[in-house]
């Protein structure tokens, strides 16, 4: 995966499910890309503390199971920030194609 | 598949001998557990275990890894959010409040008044922050019965010890500094050191108090955090 694109994914995923946890988020990727993109948690989680402490994510923990889960959630700030970092990974996926002098996918 | 009493009480052991901080250990046993939910039938839980901390998480020197990185962001943001309160007190509305203590310490070193009273505060306004902290943390501790220590214990703890390495570097280097242009100069009447002790004394007076007032406010918060469920 290209760098960068960890925490565009995440918000992106968190604006559409509200809430997830850690697992789940992994899970959703894989089902989502077919297989084909497999987040690991050795990145997954300290992106998702990196962006909790820059102030675009907020958690809350819930007991399941008896286990406490914890649940990444968008702050109002995230919620701002997921328009730029899709509209900056729109731009990076344009290039990237006449870079490499590829046809747009037909709409 | 749903893991039985024991089963759930290895991962919980084998969890609990991975991690050093109590976050990490609440988010990797939720997640071991919830991924040996999802497999087909278990043989061998260890082997279970062992695949899972390998393939989701790179083994066993990642864990650590992560747990650093997330103390350091940790202490980075506490840092940061101390060194923003300490700013606002040069600004309004604390502004008057912090030009009335420097104005007052540094009239009081001039007439050489209540110099014993001025040096104790200093030294319980260095020493307050750690005991303040410590205590703290030793409350939270007692208030959550955190399994394992928490990262923000840490993180805390690298906060209150700042203003003691400070000083002892602020001596140690101003002192070889010293030291050397003595010897440089072959002059060992030179002090570079020799600054009116009125002001000496309210700059680092100012310093320390700022800092521990900053420490104070940005511990309160941590500590209302800390005792969220």
């Amino acid at each position: 995966m290209l760098k960068g694109t960890l925490q565009t994914i995440i918000l992106k995923l968190l604006e559409d499910n509200t809430r997830m946890y850690g697992y789940e988020i992994t899970q959703k990727v894989k089902e989502i890309t077919a297989g084909e993109i497999k987040l690991t948690e050795g990145a997954l989680y300290p992106a998702l503390h990196k962006l909790e402490a820059e102030g675009l994510l907020e958690t809350t923990t819930e007991v399941v199971d008896s286990r406490v889960r914890k649940y990444y959630s968008l702050t109002e700030q995230g919620g701002n920030e997921v328009t730029s970092k899709l509209d900056e990974a729109q731009l990076f996926i344009e290039q990237l194609q006449a870079l490499l002098s590829l046809k747009p996918a037909l709409k | 598949m749903k893991l039985n009493q024991e089963q759930t009480a290895t991962i919980q052991q084998l969890v609990y001998n991975e991690v050093q901080y109590n976050e990490t250990y609440l988010e990797l046993y939720d997640h071991v557990i919830t991924a040996l939910e999802n497999q087909g039938p278990i043989t061998d839980l260890q082997k279970a275990y062992a695949q899972i901390l390998d393939q989701d998480f790179g083994g066993h020197g990642n864990i650590s890894k992560m747990e650093e990185k997330q103390k350091r962001l940790l202490s980075k943001e506490i840092s940061n959010a101390k060194w923003r309160m300490f700013a606002s007190l040069f600004k309004m509305p604390f502004l008057p409040v912090t030009l009335l203590v420097m104005g007052s310490v540094y009239y009081f070193t001039s007439k050489n008044l209540y110099l014993v009273p001025l040096i104790s505060i200093l030294i319980g306004v260095i020493m307050l922050p750690p005991l303040f902290i410590i205590g703290g943390n030793f409350l939270v501790g007692l208030k959550r019965k955190f399994i394992k220590t928490s990262i923000r214990d840490d993180a805390t703890n690298l906060m209150s010890a700042y203003m003691g390495k400070f000083l002892w570097r602020l001596f140690f280097l101003s002192s070889a500094l010293n030291l050397a242009a003595k010897l440089i100069t072959n002059n060992t009447n030179l002090n570079l050191l020799n600054i009116p002790y009125q002001i000496a004394f309210t700059t680092i007076f100012i310093f320390c108090a700022g800092h521990t007032v900053s420490v104070l406010m940005v511990y309160r918060k941590e500590y209302e955090i800390r005792l969220q469920p």
